[in-house]
């Protein structure tokens, strides 16, 4: 039998295990808005903690960062930073808002921020920006998916029918299943994604080098520059090193696929345990991807789309089985993104705008099928991006949290009380400017090419300068402009009072 | 009833100690150090460049920041 022939096979069997879950979850989901959408907030420390973890790793830990290191070097392990605060801020803030979440009923970040700025405009602005940025989320899943799927079928599949093929089968077992369905497919991925990375790496390297004690050593001999920085291509610089640490994890835990996860576990105590052992393996998945990328930079040079390395080598390298395998769990780590993102997309939309402002009052059924009439809508615009443009995964990531990084304001003022209190208005125009300024910094101005030197100005990364200024906005106008009411600071900085420090 | 005081600042030592060894760890993979003081492949531990396994015993430390504060009740 044909290698591509036995990977495809097994890529696919994995696709219709992933549909045979979503229906079982189906069968066990009940009708509540709060089931389909939360888990009914009774998420364990275990199906938390894969899905998190699953989450958080996608298509960038599995393709993207591969590529980012063939191409950038050793710059890229910079990746365990925002690892490991990824878990310091769920210790911090995630538990923070758990607590108001299960006290006053959030279901989407918007509804923590609307009810603490008391204004429908502080929601409507959050629902945007949370769906614009995850978007591109979005698009990085579809493309990843498309690269295993055409890979997969040695290039017999074309790369938009293999994204649409996977992106169809997401959609499907999270239209079925909502949810739980994404819970209990994330369990499986989770596990399957790490291990599929570490023994197709292992492999790889023992196959290539006779070890990764051997691939350092032929590395440094003969390509010093993918072992310092700033890299080959003089990339990760101080500026872009710490505007990416910013990013990707303030950034990305401000995403409402995120942010949702939180609101769903069962205690407290499960999102402590959960902030202080998840990076563990969120930072460890990123050592054998270095071995793939550094080492592919010496055995396969001159790749057209870096992105391609880990599959490509394994194509060429390892055995179909295995492979095969392998690139399931690569599928895995794409899905169990996409389809966190399409739901917490759906529940943004379905909550935020369309039942709150468009067709309130309707059945808990009538919502349900909004919802999974959304995630079509979704799905063909991640298609569309998918197939129409093209990036380096990493840098689609970084920007789509760069732009949800915009929330970090708003939501320390609410989980951390302090007698300065940021306002509505100083939220609202902080937001705006860091929006606005994001954009300039990261593509000049629109108008004239006179403002190219807005562009990462002193080599620091978009992340920063927006964030920075929307902080100095936020804090400035919050001062000269009306708070929140007494009666609703009293009641939600007192509840984080009373989660952090016990009863006043 | 709005909190007295600030949850800007830890109020125990042990939150303190917390705060304080996990931004230590946290700077140790920050820029300038990094740049400045780790960028090197020599010399060489357990085989593998310095700066790799460098930046690896500070994601360990701060990792063991965050299990001690969990294990502490923080």
């Amino acid at each position: 039998m044909q290698a591509w022939v036995v990977v495809t096979a097994l890529v696919f069997a994995y696709l219709i295990a992933v549909l045979i879950i979503g229906e079982v979850a189906r069968r066990r989901t009940s009708k509540t808005i709060e089931d389909f959408l939360l888990y009914g907030r009774k998420a364990g420390i275990v199906v938390l903690y894969l899905t998190v973890v699953a989450t958080y790793h996608s298509a960038f830990a599995f393709l993207g960062s591969g590529g980012f290191f063939y191409t950038h070097g050793i710059g890229f392990w910079a990746a365990g930073t925002w690892t490991v605060l990824v878990g310091a801020i769920t210790y911090v803030l995630g538990t923070r808002i758990w607590a108001l979440g299960k006290k006053f009923g959030y279901v989407t970040p918007a509804d923590l921020l609307a009810d603490f700025y008391e204004s429908e405009v502080v929601r409507v602005l959050v629902a945007i920006v949370s769906v614009a940025f995850t978007i591109i989320y979005i698009q990085v899943q579809a493309t990843g998916l498309g690269y295993i799927l055409s890979v997969s079928t040695g290039g017999r599949m074309s790369f938009e029918l293999a994204v649409a093929i996977l992106l169809l089968v997401s959609a499907a077992h999270l239209m079925a299943g909502g949810l739980r369905a994404v819970y209990w497919t994330d369990v499986i991925q989770g596990v399957w994604m790490y291990v599929a990375v570490w023994v197709g790496a292992l492999v790889l390297t023992y196959e290539l080098f006779g070890g990764p004690v051997a691939l350092w050593q032929r590395v440094a001999a003969e390509r010093p520059d993918l072992l310092s920085l700033p890299g080959p291509e003089g990339f990760f610089t101080p500026g872009i090193w710490a505007g990416m640490t910013i990013a990707l994890s303030f950034g990305i835990v401000f995403q409402p696929h995120m942010m949702i996860r939180w609101f769903t576990a069962e205690s407290g105590r499960t999102l402590k345990i959960l902030g202080a052992t998840t990076p563990v393996y969120l930072m460890t998945l990123f050592i054998p991807i270095a071995f793939v990328g550094i080492g592919g930079a010496l055995v396969m040079p001159g790749l057209e789309r870096p992105d391609r390395i880990f599959p490509e080598l394994l194509f060429q390298h390892a055995s179909p089985w295995l492979t095969g395998l392998i690139l399931a769990g690569a599928a895995a780590a794409a899905m169990s993104t996409l389809d966190s993102i399409l739901h917490s997309n759906m529940t943004v939309l379905t909550r935020d705008v369309y039942q709150r402002y468009l067709a309130p009052r309707r059945s808990q059924a009538h919502y349900v099928l909004f919802g999974r009439c959304i995630v079509v809508v979704l799905l063909a615009v991640g298609y569309f991006l998918s197939v129409e443009s093209f990036d380096f995964i990493v840098s689609l990531v970084t920007l789509s949290a760069t732009g949800t990084l915009q929330l970090m304001p708003a939501i320390c003022g609410i989980c951390f009380p302090s007698r300065r209190l940021t306002t509505r208005a100083g939220v609202l125009a902080g937001l705006l400017t860091g929006l606005a300024t994001l954009y300039a910094t990261k593509f000049g101005l629109p108008w004239t090419d006179a403002g190219d030197w807005l562009v990462q100005p002193l080599g620091v990364h978009e992340a920063l300068w927006s964030v920075a200024a929307n902080f100095l906005v936020t804090l400035v106008v919050s001062r000269f402009t009306r708070p929140p009411s007494a009666e609703t600071v009293a009641r939600i900085h007192g509840e984080v009072e009373d989660f952090v420090y016990g009863k006043r | 009833m709005t909190p007295d005081r600030s949850h800007c600042r830890p109020r125990t030592r042990n939150g303190r100690v917390a705060v304080v060894a996990f931004l230590a760890c946290a700077a140790l993979a920050q820029p300038p150090m990094v740049h400045v003081f780790a960028d090197r492949i020599e010399p060489r531990l357990f085989g593998a460049p310095f700066l790799f396994v460098y930046l690896l015993a500070a994601y360990v430390a701060a990792i063991g920041v965050l299990v001690w504060a969990w294990r502490k009740g923080l």
